[in-house]
């Protein structure tokens, strides 16, 4: 339920902001510019409860003066109570829109996007804790809602924050960890259900852009 | 408080030769060095020794991309068999108008690790055994300052925090750490002809 009112409440702005004049303004300064950054990335609030950190990289090319694309790969790795970890590859693109304004120092955004991902639970060996599970991995795909900001340090750099919910389409891998006479047993499940099932996590993102150049 | 002092009067000499005219600093400004780095990890009692390198480009006179590669040196005291790590980023120079250029910058990385049951010491006699190679990402920042004394070398001091987690088959191992490298680099400047 938490994570409904939460998905609720990122697409809030986009109904506040849908009036605005989203067609390609025509600026040639703004339109084609292509970036090249890297980035961390800490994935919180997912089925774990644990946190995640990741690194990637990125490319964007802005379409208008108010319309940007991001194209992204991530790699995050997350310990899950010790007994297991998990490794979630990352692939996908984001549209970002500019709302207030385009230019300035802080430049906020709203961003929506898919993502292809590959996820894979392995367990660890240790003395307290009964590893019989073998490593479990699903493909999936998902689509991400966010906001964040650039801080334009120069008119060639930026420094990016960022906040989205993603959300995956797939099959679920969980993890439960029981307790029997202070040995602890992991169970790493995957659900083959033929109803997939949907499963997201809050990223929070902060990237290093630099621009390069005019594609057009 | 020796060490203090020491530490002090070595600085004196950058702090008035800081006041030369020809700025070396400037859009176009490649710098490079190899040296050691020494880091403390903060989770645990051990020192990680490193050769480490980097490749430094002014895109402005304030801001540089920058890569840097360490080169893990393992010994008795170490957990961890492997901890060879890659970062890349951007750095922020604090306009001194002199060649005196402290900075601070944000760079993420990877780490190629690969840990053992317990360190040589810990374990006494009993078999070490290392656990599977894992890529782990980490988040880190750099801070320090570089002393262009010529437009072809400077002297460097170099600070890092790094964050990050190994994990793998066996126990995870916390990489979280402090480093520090200093020693003399090399730079020329690349947009310009003299």
């Amino acid at each position: 339920m938490s994570k409904f009112i939460l998905f609720i409440a990122l697409l809030l702005p986009l109904t506040f902001y849908a009036q605005e004049d989203m067609r390609p303004s025509g600026d040639k300064k703004a339109s084609g510019m292509f970036e090249l950054g890297v980035r961390n990335t800490i994935s919180a609030f997912g089925s774990t409860n644990n946190m995640g950190t990741g690194f990637g990289g990125q490319f964007r090319i802005r379409i208008s003066n108010r319309i940007n694309t991001e194209w992204f790969a991530d790699f995050i790795t997350e310990d899950i109570d010790g007994l297991a970890y998990r490794n979630d590859r990352h692939i996908g693109w984001s549209v970002m829109f500019y709302p207030l304004n385009t230019q300035g120092k802080l430049v906020p955004y709203i961003l929506a996007g898919h993502c292809f991902d590959y996820t894979k639970v392995s367990p660890v060996k240790t003395t307290e804790n009964i590893a019989v599970y073998n490593a479990q991995s699903r493909l999936s795909s998902a689509t991400q809602l966010g906001i964040g900001t650039h801080l334009n340090i120069t008119n060639n750099f930026d420094v990016s924050f960022g906040a989205q919910y993603m959300i995956h389409l797939g099959n679920d891998i969980h993890t439960d960890i029981h307790e029997h006479d202070g040995i602890k047993e992991l169970h790493i499940e995957k659900e083959n259900h033929n109803n997939p099932t949907l499963e997201g996590h809050l990223l929070f993102t902060i990237s290093v852009n630099f621009k390069l150049g005019n594609l057009w | 408080m020796v060490k203090q002092l020491v530490f002090i009067l070595f600085f004196v000499p950058i702090i008035v030769f800081s006041q030369e005219k020809n700025n070396v600093v400037d859009k176009g400004l490649v710098r490079f060095q190899g040296t050691i780095s020494v880091g403390k990890l903060l989770s645990m009692d051990e020192t990680n020794i490193f050769l480490t390198g980097n490749l430094e480009y002014y895109v402005s006179s304030q801001i540089s991309v920058r890569g840097d590669m360490f080169h893990f040196l393992k010994n008795d005291e170490n957990i961890l068999n492997k901890n060879h790590q890659l970062f890349s980023g951007a750095s922020y120079h604090i306009k001194t108008g002199n060649n005196f250029n402290p900075y601070f910058g944000f760079q993420p990385g990877l780490a190629l690790s690969q840990s053992f049951n317990g360190s040589k010491k810990s374990l006494d006699n009993l078999p070490q055994t290392t656990s599977g190679t894992s890529v782990s990402p980490l988040i880190s920042s750099v801070f320090g300052f570089n002393y262009y004394a010529s437009k072809w070398f400077h002297l460097f001091i170099d600070g890092r925090l790094v964050h990050g987690r190994h994990l793998s088959n066996y126990k995870p191992v916390s990489l979280n750490e402090v480093r520090i490298s200093f020693g003399l680099g090399f730079n020329f400047n690349a947009l310009k002809k003299k």
